[in-house]
């Protein structure tokens, strides 16, 4: 389907940025400016229901939502072109960017009141709308590096929005560099791949078939599969083209090494947190990667690095995250384990699994980023937990509404995040494509399961020192009170208004029932009804299927992950791609079986989590925690001492002070001066006088008739022989 | 024989062949016999006489283009059309127009005879004209004497002005000792051109035909080097550019502009024609046309390559701006050279042609944002060409802004900056070079480049960032300058973005394919 519908989803946010950064900073009027942010996101809202719901839309029929807008680039065969398209997959990502995004919309315009940048924040915040959503519905590759460098824009004029904040200015430079490696790993990856289709004949870096271009997507998915082998990441063939790619995931999504720059990225306002620093940003990454699955599935040793990082980065946040005292700190690492489910969930090839957490992700911490930004707004700008404690009765409806977050987080049945994560955490289990040598599915869902009890027990510590216990803001102020003297005193925490307070309410309905959307067979066959699994259904012809997942013991055992990697025979791939029909397939008995006590399994984990959580910090909340983890494993340090100022001290000392002063100046100096010395000698000849110019051309017209008439003679030589 | 029989018996005349001429000629005569007559006004009536007449003559040469039926040649092969000459003739045009315009301010500022301005400059276009579209070398000399004794009254047209009149005395005497060259260098071929039984011949195609013919090659050979000496001066390459910086300085600015831009064109012109078709490159290296052929693409590589360097080295001490552009100038032919080395070293047709658009091409580009720089200069410099120092442009960036901007965007052209008609001509040119084995020659070029980079952005620097120690009244824009700044700003960015029509309209006619021996 065709239709210039899809263009005002981008260009409505586009138009809301433009409007309050050109009129906004002159009406300088809090409501004008709020509700022109509003609409325009609320526009693109609508239009994304619409076209996704409708009857011929994306969610439903087969062939993608187009909108072909202008040829960009034409350079030879490289075509890329400002295109939108829309399937399944941007489909829903489109939805939900859009509709949390207008609540925290909403939201922000209570919670920024009073603040002098009120139209600079809003538009910033519907320009990153607008890059974001061009990220998701490009249908290419290079259109959607540009809402990438968008996103990582507005991210950074965004972090860096508190001009008086003395942390901001270098957390939004962090950012920015953190995300500039990764962006390296993106073109790199978009550049080989066109030198791979190219290759193959169908030069194309598209996502999608269009009129005069082939998907590239397609052409990588009739290539052969890349060997399981270390040096296929060198090769430069599909192995190498997804690292680079996910290099540029690591950036964007927060993963090691680069994940760095996320907990400082808090120093931005809090809906901006709750917005591009945990619902969609920093979950582009994921859809990048599941976007290109068809990459990903014919590099497996690819996949393997990414199942990898994204169990190790999941571990290490949440062991980070138990230590923190800001709230804003907790969530932001939570964010990051949470980001590392859904590369785990990539690695293994459970492509629908990852997307159906980032959706849950999306709902319930966008839910507790304006939870903990609408207690820090009663709290008059405290961050700190250890000055909080037994909120429950000030701010009831934050309280209840973060409740709901949390048991999705903590993944109590029925909430959003039970069904996202105990999928992810299944189909680690039961992995069984050639990127997981046998025996790490069941070493990644063993680190997947102490997540997920220290995800628990963090969150609860969290909402225990916020919520529960003594009021401790008090008594710190009693203390400081000779230094705090201007009123702080007398408030006391209160409620937030109504525009906080209503995404607040709609955001924890949808994390406690959003996830009834994805329910597994196993579970749903418990009911008897058993209700379609809507959300796997949807995905699963956009994804590529990882070559004998679905098997179990297939081809897939046979390899052995140091063995030598299967040759292709009469250029067809090795390891036959096992085609699913579309549709759910029906495991079998013993499958369900087991995957009911998996369940079980990851209810008990969240369970005693919260139970360790509570009985620990119920009644000693500012109960000290190893430092090592309180100091975040001084990752920043050693990044500094290893990479920053090694790089700062050779720039300054040698390539500063000794090559560009010594040598490039140097040389060019001398240069420039034997260049002037001749000029000026050349100028002498220019006395002025006639005779010696005629001498001049003189000297010059005998040098060549002499020369015409050496070669005349040469002639003559030639001709006379 | 039956050459001569036809010669006498047909004399082969064809007025639409040089409509573009006759109109610019009779022009010439009508703004010379209104300047006699009607001396009140004059100013505005020969001026805008001389402007129709140039964009008749621009029409014409379209027109001509236009209804194309194959390159043609008329007068018994003296005349000849092809794109070559199309595309200088527009040049011309372009050139002659926005000296008129230019000049009208000058004129104004030291109360000179317009119309004589004005029916010397018509009479230098149709010189011009006439090298371009010349088949034979008299006609050549003809063109060129008519260019010459024009331009030579007006570069002493401020007669009361010292500098004036050396750089006129300097530009006739040497230029004379130039064309005595050329002349001898014309008699010479037409000796060695005779054979046993037909005389000898100054026609360029037929030239070409009899060089491996030749009795006494030497002579031959002489001939043409003198030739390329007469043109060597005529384009101020070095050796024989010396004349130029004395005469560039002492002349008025706006002829100094149109010296720099049309009849160094105009040489370029018929250099090209002479030397491309009239010695073509042969296939047999081992032979009187071989020997010839590669005397000559040697000799100008290294002229080329001598001449970028000297202007742009010399250009680099220069302390007084026209000077510095004169400089400018010298180095530009050189880059064009490149060019016209290229098109003597291609072995077929198209890649050719492509070649000689190129020069055009580099051409157009050079007159358009030379003539911009040398308005504004006009403009600075006021009544006596008083301030041309580079001291007196310190700190004028903001205090006049228009000047300053529009000469910055012209010196950022004539350096090549990407975005600008500079760069899009020297891409041009240095591309077909490549494509004919000429690397070191485009290496030199970019070097070259380089280093004019140092004398340009210095301009631009002291005008924004240099302490204004005297004061500074603003000149006036006046109307016609205006509109040439509207002009050449408009032709920089249009040259530099888009180029492809203008190139296809110079490269649409393949000249007359000579057949190689």
């Amino acid at each position: 389907m065709q239709t210039n519908l899809l263009s005002l989803i981008i260009f409505a946010p586009l138009a809301g940025a433009l409007i309050n950064w050109l009129i906004g900073r002159r009406v300088r009027n809090e409501r004008f400016i709020g509700v022109v942010a509003c609409a325009s996101v609320g526009v693109s809202t609508i239009v994304a229901l619409y076209l996704t719901l409708r009857s011929d839309g994306a969610l439903r029929a087969t062939q993608p939502v187009m909108d072909h807008l202008w040829t960009w680039v034409q350079v030879g065969a490289f075509r890329a072109d400002f295109g939108l398209a829309m399937d399944r997959l941007s489909g829903i990502y489109a939805l939900f960017v859009t509709f949390v995004g207008f609540l925290i919309h909403v939201f922000a315009t209570g919670y920024m009141h009073g603040d002098r940048g009120y139209y600079r924040f809003f538009a910033y915040l519907n320009l990153f709308m607008f890059a974001m959503l061009t990220l998701v519905l490009a249908d290419n590759l290079l259109l959607m590096f540009v809402g990438w460098e968008g996103v990582g824009l507005c991210s950074y004029l965004l972090i860096g929005f508190y001009l008086d904040k003395e942390e901001a200015a270098p957390a939004a430079k962090k950012a920015f560099i953190a995300n500039r490696v990764g962006d390296w790993g993106f073109v790199l990856g978009i550049l080989l791949l066109f030198w791979l289709t190219s290759h193959a004949g169908k030069p194309s870096i598209s996502f999608f078939d269009k009129t005069g271009v082939t998907s590239a997507l397609a052409t990588v998915a009739s290539l052969p599969m890349d060997g399981f082998t270390w040096h296929a990441i060198f090769a430069g063939g599909l192995t190498s083209v997804a690292i680079l790619l996910f290099i540029g995931a690591t950036g964007k999504s927060a993963q090691i090494p680069l994940f760095v720059w996320l907990p400082d990225a808090m120093a931005g306002p809090t809906p901006v947190s709750a917005l591009i620093h945990a619902a969609t940003m920093v979950t582009a990454g994921v859809y990048m990667v599941v976007r290109c699955s068809a990459i990903f599935t014919h590099a497996p040793f690819a996949m393997f690095i990414v199942a990898i990082i994204g169990a190790a980065t999941a571990l290490f946040a949440a062991t980070i995250g138990l230590a923190q005292n800001d709230i804003k700190k907790v969530l932001a690492y939570s964010t990051i384990s949470q980001l590392g489910y859904m590369f785990m969930a990539c690695g293994v090839g459970a492509f629908v699994a990852a997307i159906f957490h980032v959706m849950m992700h999306a709902f319930f911490k966008a839910q507790l980023f304006l939870g903990s930004g609408s207690v820090i707004h009663g709290m008059h700008h405290e961050q700190d937990m250890r000055r909080m404690g037994g909120l429950r009765k000030y701010m009831p409806v934050t309280w209840l509404t973060m409740c709901a977050g949390w048991l999705a987080i903590c993944g109590i049945p029925i909430w959003a995040g039970f069904f996202s994560k105990d999928e992810i955490l299944w189909k680690t289990w039961s992995a069984g494509s050639p990127g997981i040598p046998p025996g790490l599915n069941k070493a990644l869902w063993f680190i997947g399961a102490v997540t997920a009890l220290l995800t628990a027990i963090y969150m609860t510590r969290l909402m225990v020192m916020t919520f529960w216990g003594g009021e401790r803001f008090r008594a710190e102020h009693v203390e400081h009170v000779d230094e705090h003297d201007h009123g702080h005193l007398a408030h006391t925490p209160h409620e937030s208004p109504l525009s906080m307070t209503i995404p607040l309410i709609v955001l924890a309905l949808l994390s406690t029932v959003g996830g009834l959307v994805g329910v597994p067979y196993a579970l749903s066959s418990l009911t008897g009804g058993h209700p379609e699994n809507y959300f796997e259904r949807t995905l699963q012809p956009v994804v590529s299927e990882v070559p004998g997942q679905s098997a179990g013991s297939g081809e897939a055992t046979t390899l052995h992950w140091l063995s030598p990697p299967p040759q292709p025979v009469d250029g067809k791939p090795a390891v036959t791609v096992v085609k699913a029909d579309h549709g759910e397939t029906i495991p079998s008995a013993e499958e369900i079986s087991q995957e009911r006590i998996f369940t079980l399994i990851s209810v008990l984990i969240a369970l005693t989590g919260i139970s360790i959580g509570w009985f620990m910090f119920k009644n000693q909340p500012l109960r000290r925690l190893p430092r090592l983890l309180e100091n975040r494993y001084y990752v920043d340090e050693i990044y500094d001492a290893t990479i920053i100022r090694p790089i700062l001290v050779i720039s300054r000392e040698g390539l500063w002070k000794v090559f560009d002063i010594g040598v490039i100046d140097g040389l060019l100096h001398s240069l420039g001066r034997t260049v002037v010395n001749f000029g000026q000698t050349l100028r002498y000849m220019q006395i002025g006088f006639v005779r010696v110019y005629a001498a001049i051309i003189l000297a010059g017209a005998i040098v060549i008739i002499g020369y015409f008439a050496y070669n005349g003679v040469h002639v003559l030589q030639f001709l006379t022989r | 024989m039956s050459l001569i029989a036809l010669q006498a018996t047909n004399p082969d005349i064809n007025l639409t062949l040089i409509a573009p001429e006759l109109i610019i000629g009779i022009a010439g005569v009508l703004v010379m016999m209104i300047d006699a007559f009607a001396r009140r006004g004059q100013r505005w009536l020969t001026g805008g006489l001389s402007i129709v007449a140039l964009i008749a003559a621009g029409g014409a040469s379209i027109w001509l283009g236009a209804g194309w039926r194959g390159a043609r040649s008329a007068f018994n092969g003296m005349i000849v059309l092809d794109d070559l000459r199309l595309s200088f003739t527009l040049i011309f045009v372009v050139v002659s127009i926005l000296t008129i315009l230019i000049a009208a301010a000058w004129i104004d500022i030291e109360k000179l005879p317009a119309g004589e301005f004005h029916a010397l400059l018509l009479f230098a276009t149709c010189g011009m004209m006439l090298m371009a579209s010349a088949g034979d070398l008299v006609i050549v000399f003809l063109g060129l004497e008519i260019l010459s004794i024009a331009t030579y009254v007006m570069a002493g047209f401020r007669r009361t002005d010292v500098r004036s009149n050396e750089s006129s005395l300097k530009y006739f005497i040497l230029g004379s000792f130039a064309s005595a060259f050329l002349l001898y260098g014309i008699a010479l071929i037409y000796g060695a051109t005779a054979t046993a039984t037909l005389p000898g011949t100054t026609n360029i195609a037929t030239i070409a035909g009899r060089l491996n013919h030749s009795l006494y090659p030497p002579l031959l050979l002489a001939g043409a080097a003198m030739l390329l000496v007469g043109f060597g001066f005529k384009i101020a390459t070095a050796p024989f550019h010396v004349w130029t910086p004395d005469v560039y300085e002492g002349a008025p600015t706006p002829v100094t502009a149109f010296m720099a831009a049309g009849p160094k064109a105009a040489g370029f012109a018929s250099f090209m024609r002479v030397f491309v078709f009239g010695f073509p490159i042969a296939t047999a290296a081992a032979s009187t046309a071989g020997y010839t052929h590669k005397s000559w693409l040697g000799t100008l590589a290294i002229m080329a390559a001598l001449t970028m360097s000297v202007g742009n080295i010399v250009a680099i001490v220069q302390n007084n701006v026209k000077r510095m552009l004169a400089y400018s100038s010298i180095a530009h032919a050189g880059y064009a050279l490149v060019g016209f080395v290229a098109a003597g070293a291609a072995t077929d047709a198209e890649q050719r042609s492509a070649a000689l658009t190129s020069v055009a091409f580099y051409l157009l580009t050079y007159a358009v944002m030379n003539m911009g720089a040398f308005a504004i200069v006009t403009l600075i410099a006021r009544g006596n060409d008083r301030r041309t120092a580079v001291e007196d442009y310190n700190g004028i960036g903001f205090l006049s802004p228009v000047l300053a901007f529009s000469l910055s965007l012209f010196l950022l052209s004539l350096l090549g900056m990407p975005l600008t008609a500079g760069f899009m001509g020297k891409v041009m040119v240095f591309t077909t070079a490549v494509r004919q084995g000429y690397l070191w020659l485009v290496v030199i070029g970019v070097l070259n480049t380089a280093v004019s980079a140092y004398y340009y952005l210095r301009l631009i620097i002291v005008m924004f960032f240099r302490e204004r120690n005297t004061p500074w009244d603003a000149p006036r824009l006046p109307v016609s300058v205006a509109l040439a700044l509207v002009i050449t700003i408009a032709g920089v960015f249009y040259l530099g973005l888009f180029p492809g029509r203008v190139l296809n309209a110079f490269g649409a006619h393949p000249s007359i394919s000579l057949s190689i021996r």
